[in-house]
């Protein structure tokens, strides 16, 4: 009797711990593939092939939320060598010395099917709080953030003010991730 | 099951669990931070089911053979332990920051199970002469 009641004890901790050991956590890895993050302007206009990203959602307690990503600036494609490469001088991204634009996100609230992520945006070595209005679907184990907002390039000290070129950039991002 | 098994079980779990979250937290806290990765309900679980499973792997060894569980035990034991160091290794971390200090941060937490669950299963289990 001793036997079976310790036995029963055994396999129930050993299944609630198997149990919670196996339980998926909603953590995502961005997709290395699928995402887009273009950037719009009377000019310049372009896009940034690669983001590295993760983030814990969870879709009932998205304040428990958190998000990360960093886009390589090398990765900067305007459809045009030589301003890539003039994009990455010193004047604008300085990407020897600021190889990464980071964005890790401090608080997330939800407002109606849409999500607030409100972060610190990293440009060129300097950090800016911004609000990112992003939508996203969910489809078994992955999911698609999606959102549009501007950045005003003078306070990160990305180019200079001129006429050519203006100082917001419109930000569209449409962004895959796997869950891990 | 016998008691003496379960106790071992339990009591490695409880110990490993405790030594693992504390380590986790301080290097969390100080020095990279993987909670994202690994989150500590995920630690606590892990070491719990760890040690129960182990437990009653070296109870049903020891049910077979009482003269040689020890050695059969202990040998497969090690023989996991290594071997699990391999994934922490080999995990590819995609997008964190430093996933070159992952090693440094799950390699310690294997080693603490083990190291608690071998001290403590020679103080339980008694050996057969």
């Amino acid at each position: 009797m001793k036997k079976i009641v310790i036995s029963i004890l055994y396999f129930g901790l050993l299944g609630l711990s198997t149990s919670i050991a196996l339980m998926p956590s909603d953590h995502f890895i961005v997709s290395e593939k699928g995402h887009t993050i273009d950037f719009k302007s009377k000019d310049p206009s372009g896009t940034f092939d690669q983001i590295k990203g993760e983030f814990d959602f969870d879709e009932n307690n998205v304040s428990s939320s958190k998000f990360y990503f960093k886009i390589d600036v090398n990765s900067i494609n305007t459809g045009n060598g030589m301003m890539n490469k003039k994009s990455q001088t010193e004047e604008w991204f300085d990407a020897k010395k600021y190889p990464d634009i980071k964005f890790k996100s401090t608080k997330v609230e939800k407002k109606e099917n849409e999500l607030l992520i409100t972060g610190e945006l990293t440009i060129k070595g300097i950090t800016k709080t911004y609000t990112i209005p992003t939508s996203y679907s969910k489809s078994g184990d992955k999911i698609s953030l999606k959102g549009k907002f501007k950045v005003n390039r003078i306070e990160f000290k990305v180019g200079k003010k001129s006429e050519a070129v203006p100082d917001f950039m419109n930000i569209s991002f449409v962004v895959p991730a796997d869950k891990k | 099951m016998s008691k003496t098994f379960l106790v071992l079980g339990v009591s490695a779990g409880v110990i490993s669990t405790f030594v693992s979250f504390l380590f986790a937290y301080f290097f969390n806290q100080n020095l990279f931070n993987f909670s994202n990765v690994l989150p500590y309900w995920k630690i606590v679980s892990v070491d719990f089911t760890l040690a129960l499973t182990s437990a009653g792997v070296y109870y049903g060894i020891t049910f077979i053979s009482k003269i040689y569980s020890k050695i059969i035990f202990n040998s497969l034991f090690a023989l996991c332990s290594i071997v699990s160091v391999l994934m922490p290794i080999t995990a590819k971390l995609e997008g964190i920051e430093f996933p070159e200090f992952y090693p440094t941060f799950a390699l310690p937490l294997y080693m603490f199970f083990s190291v608690i669950f071998l001290a403590l299963s020679s103080i339980f289990i008694k050996d057969e002469k």
